[in-house]
């Protein structure tokens, strides 16, 4: 690795981090405004224009917040678990392709930090580790309501993490990669609208939404945190920059989530204009970064309308339902894809079909 | 003196990264097994099978050290500290008398263990940590799949019928002691109670205040 590679990916990763930094905390801002307006008040509008520097005045209140610990939590653990939430969280963007390749000052930038032949396990081993910092918190706080709140999250997430893992395998089989890059690549035909969610994997697609709503631990699933019931579910116990982290964590979740669903399903930064001379790879960016700000707009606007699931229709849904119709997905896509190449179909398709 | 410094020169970032995750590996499980309190050990074994992945990362096993994390770390661990949690198990007192008759033949066994890893590295034609361009796609979820469903199919059959009789096993034991027919029923319909709910003045008790 030469000094120049080295400096290129430092930079890569302090501007990936500042963006997905400030990205969280205008999630927050995003969120209040949008859930005011479907429930038809004003949100947060006196700090700055729009109240857009609201973001700024939180991140400075949670700073200078007095940082409690309870006397009879579990003290190491009880400072672990925020750090063990935000960093794996943070993780993820290593491999996620935010873009095609970009020629800056006369060298050959790719738009992600890192990739290799198995970024998408990468990705979803990292998500499998967010649970640790839920789980510990609750724990380690010394508080009923923080128990029940890390019990809930832990059997949730990884009742819903068998219909997640399950609900990728149509697109592994109809790309035959697991690398993030190359199931993009794999999406550029049809003019820039070959995405795997209308090429077949909409049953695919569906499962993973709702099993990613329930992996974030967001409405209708945020049943770790109801806070009818559990005060403040896992984070209860927690104050000042601590609670942050939490909530850090959970918007960055969010936005692996939505990237992960672009990538998979949504072409990634696939679309029309991307195939242009020079400003081609600054388009893609544009339509990745739209269609991931249209998936968080989503995750709000289903925060403003559905109701929370109870306990135990959170688990028949994801074992009864969500499992049978992820396998079932599985054996539809591998029995079509055979009979695609024993037939050898491709011929026959139309020919906006076959041509890039 | 010169052996040494040349072995030291000979060392890439690879054998430095290596010793790194080798060491924590080992320092972790020994937290696994001398820990007291069970969740302090449950972290700890979480360490062990991150540094383990790193380790195969280095050895070029990419799919396998995802596979690590994903299934031991993100799952099965995930299920030991649901389970100290949910039963609220507290550090445990000194058990080592309960294993009294163990402890002298834990010695001799883990001493026959550590020689048979020996042998098995020291004569098998493992060339770890010396990626050759032969071994460099050894690691690939292609070169794995091939040899599953390959030469391994038979075997890798077994052994899900195998973690296929745990379960209904599980589930047989689980649904054994329940009349489930007779739980129902007395939901259903809760038996009458024989005797006669109390008068309310006869529920309330005098208290002298003073």
């Amino acid at each position: 690795m030469t000094l120049e590679m080295f400096l290129i990916t430092a930079v890569k990763i302090g501007l990936v981090l500042f963006i997905i930094l400030t990205a969280v905390a205008y999630c927050t801002y995003m969120e209040r405004r949008v859930l005011a307006f479907i429930q038809v008040r004003l949100g947060p509008n006196r700090v700055g224009p729009f109240g857009l520097l609201q973001p700024l005045a939180d991140g400075i209140k949670f700073i200078f917040k007095e940082d409690v610990i309870p006397t009879d939590v579990t003290r190491f653990i009880y400072i672990l678990a925020p750090i063990t939430a935000l960093v794996p969280a943070l993780m993820t963007f290593a491999v996620i392709p935010f873009g095609d390749r970009l020629e800056i000052f006369g060298k050959d930038i790719s738009l992600y930090i890192t990739g290799f032949n198995v970024s998408l396990l990468f990705v979803f081993a990292m998500t499998s580790l967010g649970v640790y910092g839920i789980v510990l918190a609750g724990w380690s706080s010394n508080s009923k309501y923080s128990l029940f709140g890390g019990l809930r999250s832990s059997a949730q997430m990884i009742s819903y993490e068998l219909a997640l893992s399950l609900s990728i395998i149509g697109v592994l089989i109809q790309v035959g990669s697991l690398d993030l890059v190359k199931i993009v690549e794999a999406q550029s035909g049809w003019h820039g609208f070959q995405w795997n969610v209308i090429a077949f994997q909409p049953i695919g697609f569906l499962i993973f939404f709702i099993a990613v709503l329930a992996e974030t631990n967001r409405v209708p699933f945020d049943l770790p945190e109801a806070e009818t019931e559990l005060v403040g579910g896992f984070h209860t116990e927690y104050s000042s920059m601590k609670f942050a982290m939490f909530f850090m964590a959970e918007y960055s979740a969010m936005i692996t989530a939505s990237c992960m669903a672009t990538v998979l399903f949504f072409g990634g930064w696939n679309g029309p204009g991307t195939q242009l001379e020079t400003i081609g790879p600054f388009i893609g960016l544009a339509w990745f970064t739209l269609k991931v700000f249209l998936f968080l707009f989503t995750y709000i606007w289903i925060r403003g309308t559905l109701p929370r699931f109870r306990y135990d229709q959170l688990m028949d849904f994801g074992w009864k339902l969500l499992l049978p119709l992820a396998i079932f997905n599985i054996v539809f896509t591998a029995t079509w894809k055979f009979l695609f190449h024993y037939y050898d179909l491709a011929p026959s398709l139309p020919a906006w079909m076959q041509g890039k | 003196m010169d052996t040494i410094t040349s072995y030291l020169s000979s060392l890439t970032a690879e054998h430095y990264f290596f010793f790194l995750f080798a060491i924590v590996a080992i320092a972790s499980s020994l937290e696994v097994v001398m820990q007291r309190s069970p969740l302090y050990s449950a972290i700890a074994l979480v360490f062990t099978m991150a540094s383990l992945a790193a380790n195969f990362v280095l050895l070029k096993a990419q799919f396998l050290a995802a596979i690590q994390i994903i299934v031991y770390a993100g799952a099965i661990i995930v299920l030991f500290v649901f389970v100290i949690m949910l039963l609220n198990v507290r550090a445990e007192e000194s058990r080592l008398d309960r294993f009294g008759a163990l402890r002298f033949i834990a010695v001799p066994s883990a001493l026959v263990l550590f020689l048979g890893a020996f042998a098995a590295i020291r004569f098998s034609n493992l060339d770890t940590l010396s990626p050759s361009p032969a071994s460099a796609a050894a690691g690939t979820t292609e070169r794995i799949a091939e040899l599953m469903f390959t030469k391994y199919l038979l075997p890798f059959e077994a052994a899900s019928v195998l973690i296929m009789m745990a379960i209904v096993g599980a589930l047989v034991l689980a649904s054994r002691a329940r009349d489930v027919e007779a739980e129902m029923a007395a939901i259903e319909a809760p038996a009458e109670s024989e005797a006669p709910l109390p008068e309310p003045e006869d529920r309330l008790e005098e208290v002298e205040v003073s």
